[in-house]
């Protein structure tokens, strides 16, 4: 029961957030950052300190039938709420200097607590409803840090695209949510499973329509194949730290629907969902991929590549409906960790350069290492742990992943995995090549230094990094406990 | 003590680290630093030798998920990786001590020394490795700084030289990593040496034959077998000097040495049927008369060293294709007499570079009266080259074709003559580097050349008395080698 009190405490530090800007001079409204990096940091170690991994899942509810909304709090919950707390943590810090010229700061941070609020209560939620109040809260909060610098064209272009598409996105779940609703009399997880358990296969016909339905809602926020378009847009438009959480935890509320709500439909025939999974993957991947190759704005460049790493984390997904449910979900969740590490001290990163010299271009940043040597090692790591270099974490994922493909005997889908992740070396390998390998320019030259709390920010993820790359049993028992809660509700 | 080799791991990794910063108030004098830390890692490592014999091993517990993957982080010697580590890092310390000298005038020291001590540990730790996952780090770990240093501190066209290099040895890591992952996954996620040794005999044979294909590709990148060797000219030609002594002289090796550690004892009922090994001795002999005849037409001192290396590379392949014992000991035993002389002559024409500037050879000659030391060591290491009795190639040479000819069919005899005659080869491209350099007229320009500095002699002299001494005494190394070889051959069922 007491693991719920993490929404509690987000909840009253997010409350008090404007309250604090309204009663703070605004000289000091940058700072609202460490309030809200500190509401994160707390509720890690709450989250820590009252779960116990592998415990039975424990229940809170929230309004009786028939309305009938509760939240749960199992080993799934507890993998996402520590990587988005972790995520959150650092992006709070980074804003801190990274906005310090920006109006309207309270707004943004309020902003900023609402949607880790919605997507730690994602990961929380009970039911399709809880589910849904909670994705729409997020989905908001996101929609207006997309477009935050509003008196800018292209954060307000990307923002509406977003709008439109996510809307879309949204409208689909609920229609598909309708449906759950209409053939099961009920939105908990449990029945969802029961339902699923009583279906002798998947070849019917409304089950396959929910999934469909599913697959597209969902698949628009963790825009793979081919509903990625709003992406590629709307994550470089956004401020850097806000990308980060786009990027590194955002799309995978997208991931963390499926294996919640679509997995046990998906479980139970592999001869209809998996290879859909697998097909979706490899173009994911590979078309990505390719569009990322010809990218000249870095952070473009990072948005494809999280494409492509959705398409990597659907390999442990595909494996799972074809029958490795234990390991490729393991292995899903790993590259889920060890992703939202990688992008976002990526963008992270990327927020330190266009602090210090307000550029994009990646032809600009030649020589950017030699002045700035711990942001560009820390953008270095990140890709490389991205293109799945040893000893970082995203190899071991990455590794883990190949071989829960090939456990399930898809050996062409750990074919194409190994090809796109050398592939994704090409593009890593030509930026960092330019970063360290040539002479400063002059816009590098003329550039400032980074500010305290982005380096911090940076080398926190950094050590993190370099813990579960060294000590990879860590990250895989971490996503463990994922996929050992969903094996529980399998029975 | 127990876990002296991690320790000797780390002691690299976290010396690598310190002359970052150390470097900055040590200006050009780092070298010596990073001299002694590898000096000092090659102490600890001949601390074990009077336990090769027993194959020494040290294992942590790394990632153990039952069913799924059990990766285990170990090291281990016995006398064939022993010999490899020990060449390594007496070439990088002789190296080391060199870069002094060679690398005064350079910019950003600190980061050279720091790079080129963890370039080391990555070497030194793929070869000890005892698990492949883990080899797989090393072997990362090895690219990385490399490519660094050659794409900083390299000469000409250095970044698309870097990038080529990095870009060949990646395309060749993606076929490594899915044989590992095959091999993974019919040992039931267990990827210890020794583990595979087990299980060998369950792969089927296709896939035995799949692996082969995909290792040898793979690896044969890192080794610049014939038709993956694009790399490799450019890299070792534009790579600073001390760097291509390194990658000529001992990175290259490893390829070879993981061949014979992983694949030849896992697929060597495939290995050794007519066609493989007719492919495999084929694809050596075309990297030796290639890489020879390529040398005999370079203008450039450095790119005749480094088509040199393609050619010897070859010999040494050679003895892997032959896959009988006798020929796999002289292989290991060319890897540590090449690693010497190819180095020695890296050197020396580092020195070309260091006093007078030239490499090319069509403005050099005559120098052996003004420099009379680097030419008498200049011509050491072309006699190593050449195979000339009294030096370590000598014997590992003869090694090789000896062992070739145990293989006894006819076949293979024409192989091994053929093998022998590309010894001519490598004579003629030798005598004609020291003629071209050393003897004839003696340019006006060249006039004031002299011996360099003591400092960049001394390693050059080691390295050259090594050779010599193995050369004359060759039972100092193959007393581990031999009883190493034998060991697998008892696996393999010589």
């Amino acid at each position: 029961m007491k693991e719920f009190g993490v929404l509690l405490i987000m909840g009253s530090f997010a409350f008090a957030t404007p309250l604090m800007g309204y009663l703070i001079n605004k000289k000091y409204e940058k700072y609202l950052g460490f309030w809200a990096a500190l509401s994160f940091l707390i509720s890690i170690f709450y989250v820590f300190m009252w779960y116990q991994p592998n415990a039975p899942p424990s229940y809170l509810e929230i309004f009786p039938s028939p309305i009938s909304s509760s939240l749960r709090f199992d080993g799934v919950t507890y993998f996402f709420t520590l990587v988005f707390l972790i995520l959150g943590f650092v992006s709070a810090l980074h804003s801190v200097s990274y906005m310090e010229h920006d109006r309207n700061l309270t707004i943004y941070y309020t902003l900023m607590q609402l949607m880790m609020i919605g997507l730690v209560g994602l990961a929380m939620a009970d039911d399709l409803f809880t589910f849904f109040v909670f994705w729409e809260g997020m989905a908001i909060s996101s929609y207006i840090l997309v477009a935050f610098r509003y008196h800018l064209d292209e954060p307000v272009e990307a923002g509406m695209k977003y709008i439109i598409m996510s809307g879309v996105g949204s409208l689909l779940l609920l229609y598909g949510i309708s449906f759950v609703y209409g053939v099961i009399g009920g939105l908990h997880l449990e029945q969802i499973y029961a339902y699923a358990a009583s279906l002798l296969s998947g070849g019917l016909y409304l089950p396959v329509l929910i999934v469909s339905l599913f697959l597209v809602g969902f698949g628009i926020k963790a825009a793979y194949f081919p509903f990625w378009t709003w992406l590629p847009d709307a994550h470089p438009a956004a401020p850097s730290p806000i990308s980060a959480l786009l990027s590194g935890i955002v799309i995978k509320a997208g991931i963390l629907g499926i294996v919640r709500y679509a997995l046990p439909f998906i479980l139970i025939d592999s001869s209809i969902y998996a290879p859909a999974l697998v097909v979706i993957s490899v173009l994911t991947m590979t078309v990505a991929n390719i569009i990322a190759l010809l990218q000249e704005d870095i952070k473009r460049l990072l948005a494809y590549s999280s494409i492509v790493n959705i398409g990597f984390i659907l390999i442990g997904v595909a494996a799972a409906g074809y029958g490795v449910v234990e390991y490729g979900l393991s292995s899903a969740f790993s590259h889920v960790f060890s992703h939202a590490l990688g992008k976002g001290l990526a963008f992270l990163a990327v927020g330190g350069i266009l602090y210090s010299m307000e550029t994009r271009e990646i032809i600009k940043l030649e020589g950017f290492g030699r002045k700035h040597p711990l942001t560009a090692v820390a953008l270095a790591m990140a890709l490389l742990s991205l293109a799945g270099m040893p000893p970082l974490p995203g190899f071991w994922s990455k590794w883990f992943l190949i071989l829960s493909a090939l456990g399930a005997g898809q050996w062409f889908l750990a074919f194409v995995a190994v090809f796109n992740s050398v592939l994704a070396v090409l593009y890593y390998l030509w930026l960092i090549q330019r970063m360290f390998l040539s002479e400063p320019t002059k816009y590098v030259e003329e550039s400032h230094e980074i500010a305290f709390t982005i380096k911090a920010s940076l080398l926190i993820l950094i050590g993190i990094m370099l813990l579960l790359g060294v000590y990879p049993q860590l990250l895989y028992d971490v996503a463990h406990t994922g996929a050992e809660a969903v094996l529980q509700m399998m029975g | 003590m127990e876990s002296i080799l991690l320790l000797t791991l780390i002691w690299l990794y976290a010396g690598g680290i310190a002359i970052y910063p150390v470097g900055r108030y040590l200006k050009n004098r780092t070298g010596y630093l990073a001299a002694l830390v590898i000096g000092i890692s090659l102490l600890l490592y001949l601390s074990i030798l009077d336990k090769v014999g027993e194959f020494y091993t040290e294992l942590y517990p790394w990632v153990d998920i039952p069913g799924f993957l059990k990766i285990t982080f170990g090291f281990g010697v016995d006398g064939i990786n022993y010999a490899v580590g020990l060449i390594i890092l007496i070439v990088t310390f002789a190296a080391a001590i060199y870069s002094v000298e060679y690398m005064k005038h350079e910019h950003e020291l600190d980061a050279y020394f720091s790079l080129y001590v963890m370039y080391v540990g990555g070497m030194l730790g793929a070869v000890l490795s005892t698990d492949i996952i883990q080899f797989l780090f090393f072997w990362e770990a090895m690219l990385i700084p490399s490519y660094i240093l050659i794409g900083v501190w390299g000469y000409g066209e250095k970044r698309r030289v870097a990038f080529k290099y990095f870009l060949y040895t990646q395309l060749g890591t993606i076929l490594l990593i899915i044989s590992f992952a095959l091999l993974g996954y019919y040992a039931g996620g267990s990827f210890s040496i020794k583990s595979l040794y087990m299980i060998a005999r369950d792969i089927p044979e296709g896939i035995r034959y799949l692996l082969i294909i995909f290792t040898v590709l793979g690896f044969g990148v890192k080794m610049a077998i014939v038709p993956l060797h694009g790399w490799l000219p450019e890299a070792h030609a534009e790579a600073p000097t001390p760097i291509s002594v390194i990658l000529s002289g001992v990175m290259i090796e490893i390829g070879l040495y993981a061949l014979i550690r992983i694949v030849l004892p896992i697929t060597f009922p495939e290995w050794t049927t007519e066609s493989y090994s007719t492919v495999l001795m084929l694809l050596a002999l075309l990297s030796m008369f290639y890489g020879g005849a390529m040398a005999l037409v370079q203008d450039d001192v450095k790119r005749l060293l480094a088509y040199s290396s393609i050619s010897q590379m070859g010999y040494m392949f050679f003895g892997v294709a032959a896959a009988s014992a006798i020929a796999l000991e002289g292989s290991i035993l060319h890897i540590v007499g090449h690693g010497l002389m190819k180095g020695l002559l890296f050197m020396v024409a580092g020195v070309l570079i260091h006093e007078i500037g030239v490499r090319d050879m069509r403005k050099l000659g005559g120098l052996a009266i003004k420099m009379p030391v680097t030419a008498t060591l200049a011509v050491v290491g072309a006699m190593g080259i050449a195979g000339l009795p009294g030096i370590a190639t000598f014997i590992s040479e003869f090694l090789i074709f000896s062992g070739g000819l145990a293989a006894a069919s006819h076949l293979k005899l024409i192989y091994v003559i053929f093998a022998v005659l590309g010894t001519a080869l490598s004579a003629s491209y030798m005598t004609l580097f020291i003629k071209r350099v050393f003897f004839g007229p003696l340019p006006e320009h060249l006039k004031d050349a002299r011996d360099p500095n003591p400092v960049m002699i001394l390693p050059m002299l080691l390295m050259a008395l090594l050779g010599i001494l193995i050369g004359v005494y060759p039972r100092i190394l193959l007393d581990y080698i031999v009883p190493g070889v034998e060991y697998l051959a008892g696996i393999l069922g010589w």
